[in-house]
C-alpha cells in the first residue's frame, strides 16, 4: 500500500478532524510530483489549524507554485493522536498534497513563528526519518532550511538547520530553488554540503555550521567567528524594497477543517515603526510599506472571487496606521456588498478613530480589543507605547456608543522599570473602563471588561534585549496582585502561563548551548510547549540541570552593552547605537517620534538595508 | 424569491470532512460559483442555507441535500456545472431542483435513512456463530428505541456488505449507536464510521416513502 492509501484506509477513520491531512484545500496545488525538478516542503511546526491561519505560509505557496520548474507542498505538525498513529504504523511524516514523505523533498522549510514550536521542529525531522543533527545526516539528504521571526536569534537551533534564511522571504526563497535546481542539475539529489557553499552567497543566508560560537574560561559567551571563508560577520536580513509590486497570493488556500481564522488576507502593509520598545516584529519588519490602494482594491476582489471567504482582513502589524484608509475602505465596503464579505481589522489601535472606522466596517462584531500595554503614563512613555488615558477611555466610549458590548485589554506585566503604582494604574484603567461601561448597561447586564496580561518576555534586536525577565516568583506576585485589584471593579483578569513566558524568555535571547535543552526535553517527550494542555515545565526544568545549564540565567539575565549577545551574528538593520539609545532613553521615560509620521529617528535601517519608508501619501507633517 | 433543492454527494476522501466543514466548504463553493444567494439582514448576514441530517466524520453520503434560497430564478443545468466547476475532489452536485413554494423544507421532510455498511471478512466469518437475526434481536437490551427505529436491514454476506433503513430524529436511533451496538454483539472494533455510505435520505409517511426531488415513490 502506498503512504495515500494507508493513511485513507486506515489512520483516517482513527483520528481526530481527519480532514486535515487530506491537502484537498481549495487552491491547493497538486503537481506531478516526479516531473517538477526542484521540490520543497513547507513545514509548520504548529497544528493545521495554526498554520493554515498564517500569512507567509499562503505567500511562499502561492509564489513557488507559481513557478513551473518548481513545486512546494505543505506539512503542519502532526497533532498528537495522528504521531501516534504514525509511529505506530511506521509511516514517515509526509506532505499534504502528494502524500510524499518529507525525505522525498529536495528542501524541507520550517518557519519558526516563535520559539515554544521549537521543539515541534524536532519533531518533524525526527518523524521524517532525518537524523536531528545536521551533522549527523548524509549528504544526500533534503537541505533542512528555517526561517521566520524566531530566526532572528537562531543559536538554540543551529546544530539541526542546515541554513536559516534571515528576513522576508519572496525574493530569497526563488534563489535559494534556483540554487538547488542548479546544483541538483539532472541528478537525484544535491549534495548538501554542495549546496551550502553555494547558499552561503545569498545575502540572508545565515550557515550555521560554518560558525563557531566562543566563550570565555568562565563559560560567558565571547562571540560567534565565521570558520568558512566564504561566512560574513554578520548575516544582514532581506527585505522586499517595493512590496506594492511584489508577488501576493490571490488564489489563497481555503481550509478544509477548521483554522484559528478563516479569511481572506489582504496585507496592506508592512512593517512598523511606532517604535513600542519590547516589539520584535516593529524592528524586523521596518521600514513601513504600503500598497496602493488600488492594487489592494484589485487584489481583495480576486481574493474573494477565488476563495468565497466570508470575510477578508486587513493584515499589517497595525492596520489603522495605513495612509490611504479614507480611500480604501469606502470602495472595499462596497466591492463586498454584493458578496457580503465582511471586512476585518486584526487589532484597533487605541483612540476612537480606529473604533469608528472599525464601526463603519461590514462583518461581524464580536468584541472589540485595545492594547494599552501598560497602567500609567510613565511606564507607557518608557516602553514608547504613545498612548494616554484619554485616548483609551474615549476608545472605550466610542466603542460602547457603537454597540460593542464586550472590551478586551491588553496589558503587559514585568516591564522595565515597573512599580507597584504601575501595576495599581492597570488596575485604575480597568475600573474606570468598567465605570464608562456602567453607563451602557443593558437592563441588568453590562458590558463586559476582560483583561488579558502577559509577561514581558525580552527579545532578541529590540531595545530591551539587555533586560532580564522578572523572576517566576515576583511576576506570579505581580499578576496576583493586579488579578486581585481587578477583580473589585468586576473585570475578568486571564494571564498568561509564567512558565511558558520563562521558557519563551529562556529562548528568545539563548546561545547554542541551549540545542542541547531543547533536544533532551523533546527525547523525554516535549512537543506542543506553546499548548497548555502539552505544556510539561518539569521536563523542561529536568533537561537545564542534567546539561549543567540554569534557565534563571538565560530568562533573568540582565546584559551590559559592552557584552556579545549571541544573536548579534544576525543584523537586524537597526544599528546597535539606536538600540542602546533608545534603550537609554526608555530609562529616562523619554518617548520617540515614529519615523512614519515624524523625521527620521536614524535607526540605521533605511541606509544599512537600502530601503526608504514607501507611504502611499507621502510623510506626513 | 426562489427556492431550490440541492442533491449532492459527499465520498471518497471527502467522506472525512464533519458536517460543519462540509456546510462551510459548500457554502464557499456556491459563493465562489456565484449563485445569487440570499442572505440574512443584520450585521453578520448569512446565507439563507438548510442542511438535511448532519452527515458524520467518515460516513460518505451519496445522495445528500440542502435547500437554498436565491434571490431569483436560475437555469439548474448551468448552475450544477458552476457549482461542481468550485467543488473538492469527492463532492459534487447532481441535481438542483426549484421547490414549491409550499414545501416544508428539508429539516421537516426527512425522517429515514439508508444505509450501507461494508463487512471485511473478517466480520462475515464471525457472523457465522451468531447469526444477524439473533444480533439485531439483541440491538434492543442497551439501547432503547433502536431497534424499533430500524424498520429494515438485510446482510449480504456474499457480496459483504449490511443494509439497514433507519428513522432519523428519533430518540436513540443513531447511526453511531448502531455501530457501538453492532461492534459489542459482534466483539469486535472495526466496523468504523468510513465504512459505512448513507445511500438516501427519505420521507416516510403512511407506509409510503419519498425522496426529497419527488421523483420517486415506493411503499415500505
Ligand atoms: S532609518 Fe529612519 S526612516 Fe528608516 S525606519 Fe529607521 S527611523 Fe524610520
Amino acid at each position: 500500500m502506498t503512504i495515500e492509501q494507508l493513511l485513507i484506509e486506515k489512520i483516517l477513520p482513527r483520528v481526530r478532524k481527519p480532514a486535515q491531512y487530506l491537502g484537498t484545500e481549495w487552491n491547493s496545488v497538486h503537481k506531478d510530483f516526479d516531473a517538477v525538478p526542484v521540490r520543497m516542503v513547507f513545514a509548520f511546526p504548529d497544528l493545521y489549524e495554526v498554520g493554515m491561519s498564517h500569512l507567509g505560509l499562503q505567500i511562499l505557496y502561492g509564489l513557488v507554485n507559481q513557478r513551473e520548474n518548481c513545486l512546494m507542498e505543505r506539512a503542519f505538525a502532526p497533532a498528537v493522536d495522528m504521531e501516534a498513529e504514525l509511529r505506530r504504523a511506521g509511516l514517515p511524516l509526509f506532505s499534504l498534497e502528494s502524500h510524499r514523505p518529507l525525505k522525498d523533498f529536495d528542501i524541507i522549510g520550517f518557519t519558526l513563528q516563535y520559539e515554544l514550536t521549537f521543539s515541534n521542529v524536532l519533531n518533524m525531522l525526527d518523524l521524517a526519518g532525518l537524523p536531528l543533527r545536521s551533522a549527523d545526516r548524509q549528504d544526500d539528504q533534503p537541505l533542512v532550511i528555517a526561517g521566520g521571526p524566531a530566526a532572528y536569534n537562531p543559536e538554540p537551533l543551529a546544530p539541526f538547520i542546515d541554513a536559516f534564511l534571515i528576513g522576508e522571504g519572496e525574493e530569497a526563497v526563488l534563489e535559494i530553488l534556483d540554487l538547488v535546481g542548479e546544483v541538483k542539475g539532472g541528478k537525484g539529489r544535491a549534495f548538501r554540503s554542495q549546496l551550502l557553499e553555494r547558499l552561503v552567497e545569498i545575502p540572508g543566508v545565515y550557515v550555521p555550521s560554518y560558525y563557531r560560537a566562543e566563550y570565555t574560561e568562565q563559560g560567558r559567551f565571547k562571540g560567534i567567528k565565521p570558520i568558512h571563508p566564504k561566512a560574513p560577520e554578520r548575516v544582514q536580513r532581506r527585505v522586499v524594497r517595493d512590496l506594492d509590486t511584489a508577488y501576493f497570493p490571490l488564489s489563497q488556500l481555503v481550509p478544509l477543517s477548521e483554522a484559528v481564522h478563516e479569511r481572506g488576507m489582504l496585507e496592506i502593509f508592512r512593517g512598523c515603526t511606532r517604535g513600542c520598545r519590547f516589539c520584535q516584529a516593529g524592528v524586523i519588519y521596518r521600514p513601513v510599506r504600503e500598497r496602493k490602494p488600488e492594487t489592494l482594491l484589485a487584489a481583495a476582489r480576486e481574493i474573494i472571487k477565488n476563495t468565497g471567504f466570508e470575510e477578508i482582513s486587513l493584515i499589517s502589524l497595525s492596520s489603522l496606521d495605513y495612509g490611504a484608509l479614507d480611500q480604501l475602505l469606502p470602495q472595499l465596503t462596497q466591492g463586498c456588498e454584493a458578496t457580503r464579505t465582511g471586512i476585518s481589522l486584526p487589532s484597533l489601535r487605541v483612540d476612537s478613530f480606529s473604533v469608528k472606522t472599525a464601526q463603519g466596517l461590514p462583518g461581524r462584531r464580536t468584541s472589540v480589543t485595545f492594547a494599552p500595554e501598560a497602567g500609567t503614563q510613565r511606564l507607557r512613555d518608557v516602553i514608547n507605547k504613545g498612548v494616554t488615558e484619554e485616548d483609551l477611555f474615549k476608545a472605550v466610549e466610542a466603542a460602547f456608543d457603537a454597540g460593542w458590548f464586550a472590551v478586551k485589554l491588553y496589558f503587559m506585566v514585568g516591564l522595565p522599570t515597573e512599580t507597584i503604582d504601575d501595576l495599581k494604574g492597570i488596575a485604575d484603567l480597568v475600573n474606570e473602563v468598567v465605570q464608562i461601561g456602567k453607563s451602557y448597561s443593558r437592563g441588568k447586564k453590562r458590558p463586559r471588561v476582560t483583561v488579558s496580561a502577559s509577561s514581558f518576555v525580552p527579545k532578541a534586536h529590540t531595545p530591551f534585549q539587555w533586560e532580564g525577565q522578572n523572576s517566576r516568583d515576583l511576576l506570579k506576585n505581580k499578576h496576583e496582585y493586579v488579578r486581585e485589584l481587578v477583580k473589585r471593579s468586576r473585570a475578568e483578569y486571564n494571564w498568561h502561563s509564567i512558565d511558558t513566558s520563562f521558557l519563551e524568555a529562556c529562548f528568545a535571547r539563548g546561545d547554542r548551548k541551549l540545542a542541547d535543552v531543547l533536544e533532551a526535553a523533546y527525547q523525554k517527550g516535549c512537543r506542543f510547549d506553546g499548548w497548555s494542555e502539552h505544556f510539561r515545565f518539569s521536563l523542561w526544568m529536568e533537561s537545564f540541570q542534567e546539561l549543567g545549564l540554569d534557565p534563571v540565567d538565560y530568562a533573568e539575565k540582565s546584559y551590559s552593552y559592552d557584552e556579545a549577545l549571541p544573536w548579534e551574528v544576525i543584523d537586524a538593520g537597526v544599528s546597535r547605537d539606536f538600540l542602546i539609545e533608545e534603550h537609554q532613553r526608555a530609562l529616562a521615560g523619554k518617548t520617540s517620534p515614529d519615523c512614519r509620521t515624524s523625521r527620521c529617528g536614524k535607526c540605521g535601517v533605511c541606509s544599512s538595508l537600502k530601503v526608504a519608508n514607501c507611504l502611499v501619501k507621502g510623510r506626513g507633517r | 424569491m426562489s427556492r431550490y433543492r440541492l442533491e449532492y454527494m459527499k465520498k471518497d476522501t471527502a467522506r472525512y470532512l464533519s458536517h460543519r466543514e462540509l456546510m462551510t466548504t459548500l457554502q464557499r463553493a456556491l459563493k465562489r460559483a456565484s449563485f445569487p444567494l440570499t442572505y440574512t439582514k443584520g450585521h453578520h448576514p448569512r446565507p439563507k442555507l438548510s442542511y438535511g441530517p448532519p452527515l458524520g466524520v467518515g460516513v460518505a453520503g451519496l445522495r445528500e441535500y440542502m435547500d437554498l434560497e436565491l434571490d431569483r430564478q436560475i437555469s439548474s443545468r448551468e448552475y450544477i456545472q458552476f457549482l461542481n466547476d468550485q467543488l473538492h475532489p469527492g463532492i459534487s452536485a447532481r441535481d438542483l431542483v426549484q421547490l414549491d413554494p409550499a414545501d416544508m423544507g428539508l429539516g421537516k421532510f426527512i425522517n429515514l435513512a439508508c444505509y450501507r455498511i461494508e463487512l471485511d471478512s473478517a466480520i462475515s466469518s464471525a457472523i457465522t456463530t451468531i447469526s444477524w437475526e439473533q444480533l439485531f434481536n439483541k440491538l434492543e437490551e442497551e439501547y432503547p428505541g433502536l431497534k424499533e427505529g430500524l424498520l429494515k436491514w438485510c446482510a449480504d454476506p456474499v457480496e459483504g456488505y449490511l443494509e439497514v433503513l433507519m428513522q432519523v430524529g428519533q430518540e436513540g436511533v443513531s447511526l453511531r449507536n448502531l455501530l457501538e451496538a453492532l461492534n459489542k454483539g459482534i466483539g469486535t472494533t472495526v466496523l468504523l464510521p468510513s465504512l459505512v455510505t448513507r445511500t438516501g435520505l427519505f420521507h416516510l409517511e403512511n407506509g409510503m416513502i419519498t425522496d426529497p426531488l419527488n421523483k420517486c415513490t415506493y411503499l415500505l
